[in-house]
């Protein structure tokens, strides 16, 4: 009977960090994301309309969805095509957008890039608790709270690597990552780096930003910020 | 910083003594390094001298060298590179560029020499000419020390670093 019961235990247990896109202990052991799940999303990169959030419906069974902004309804997902994984890079396609969207899953979250015909950018995505979307109540308050817009409260700038002066080194940047209640970066990851002299610099000014702090509820938030490098002949 | 940087590229610029090797520096260039030997003297003991940091003692002895001791046009080069160190490390810029414009006249292949004189220009904020020096220098021994260390201080003193920062959200 005590063993049925630890049985069970460990079923809903793992149903529970199931249900979440999120798993800090798997990403802290090294282990592959699970993209299964519901996911809030940034998509940047697109020369005409910039940036936008969408949100990601991810099935065991392969299927993919996606709905602008904060889904609410079942009207409002769209199928995209299947996803597969090949050596630890998920990918499918948005035959709309004529997009290939790839992440790699040994990341902390689901993110990576886009490519279409003439164009790429990235993607970044905060997980949305299951359980909550489920239930219309929770979805509602769920939208709600992913509503709330980051604002930048501190940016810190990085300070240009000495060594990169010195050599004369141009680049650019771009880091993804998530932002709690508080307005802490949480889990921050470089996704685009033009020379490896800038990771430092760059993670460092991340880290020591901060965005405004929100009363509402909200999990996770996405969000992504470029840096230029560039220097400037004086004389 | 910089005169402590610059006394350690003399010390690496400086061609020649009685002990030192013979043949290329395989580290530098391909020209070589000339090797002033125990037939010149006092030219030794002036190279000695410098690159020891003793720049008065070494100036002085390279010049009663470059009078008393009569040598080929490679050794004289070598001389009046050294002087031109000495005078750089001094923060002497006129002085060493003289020397060292001296030393390419007889030597136009001396990286050491347009290296040194790089280093002058730079001390004098004549950024343009270092550079242009710097380059002739790289030209014959592009994986000098000296060279990259000397291109480092021009980009410092010519670049002005901006970042760009953007929000995608």
């Amino acid at each position: 009977m005590r063993r049925a019961a630890r049985v069970v235990s460990s079923i809903v247990t793992l149903c529970v960090l199931a249900a979440c896109g999120f798993d800090e202990a798997r990403a802290a052991r090294g282990a592959r994301l699970d993209p299964v799940g519901l996911w809030y999303c940034l998509v940047y990169g697109e020369a005409a309309f910039g940036d936008w959030h969408v949100s990601l419906r991810l099935e065991p069974d392969g299927r993919v969805f996606s709905a602008w902004g904060l889904a609410l309804g079942n009207r409002e997902w769209r199928a995209l095509s299947k996803w597969s994984v090949d050596d630890g890079v998920i990918s499918f396609d948005d035959s709309r957008t004529r997009r290939r969207y790839e992440a790699d899953l040994n990341r902390s979250t689901l993110g990576g890039t886009w490519r279409a015909d003439a164009e790429s950018g990235g993607w970044w995505c905060a997980p949305r608790d299951g359980a909550l979307a489920a239930a219309s109540a929770g979805l509602r308050r769920s939208a709600a709270a992913m509503a709330v817009p980051l604002v930048a409260r501190s940016v810190k700038a990085p300070d240009y690597p000495r060594q990169a002066i010195r050599e004369a080194r141009e680049g650019r940047a771009v880091v993804c990552f998530l932002v709690d209640r508080n307005g802490f970066v949480v889990e921050p990851e470089i996704v685009e780096l033009s020379d490896e002299v800038f990771r430092d610099p760059t993670l460092a000014a991340i880290e020591d930003s901060r965005f405004a702090v929100t009363d509402e509820p909200v999990p996770l938030r996405p969000g992504c910020r470029s840096y230029l490098y560039l220097l400037d002949v004086i004389r | 910083m910089g005169r402590w940087m610059f006394v350690s590229v003399a010390m690496l610029c400086v061609g020649g003594v009685a002990s030192a090797q013979s043949g290329p520096d395989p580290r530098a260039d391909s020209a070589g390094k000339t090797t002033i030997g125990s037939e010149h003297p006092t030219l030794a003991a002036g190279a000695d001298a410098i690159r020891a940091g003793r720049y008065d003692q070494g100036i002085e002895l390279t010049l009663q060298g470059l009078e008393s001791e009569p040598g080929s046009r490679r050794v004289r080069a070598a001389a009046l590179s050294n002087l031109c160190a000495a005078h750089a490390a001094r923060e002497e810029p006129e002085r060493a560029i003289e020397y060292c414009t001296q030393s390419l006249e007889l030597n136009s292949s001396s990286w050491r020499a347009y290296s040194n004189r790089a280093y002058a220009h730079w001390l004098k904020g004549d950024y343009a000419q270092a550079s242009f020096d710097l380059d002739s220098a790289a030209l014959i021994a592009p994986k000098a020390p000296q060279v990259v260390t000397i291109r480092g201080m021009i980009n410092e003193a010519t670049h002005e670093p901006r970042i760009v920062i953007e929000e995608q959200q």
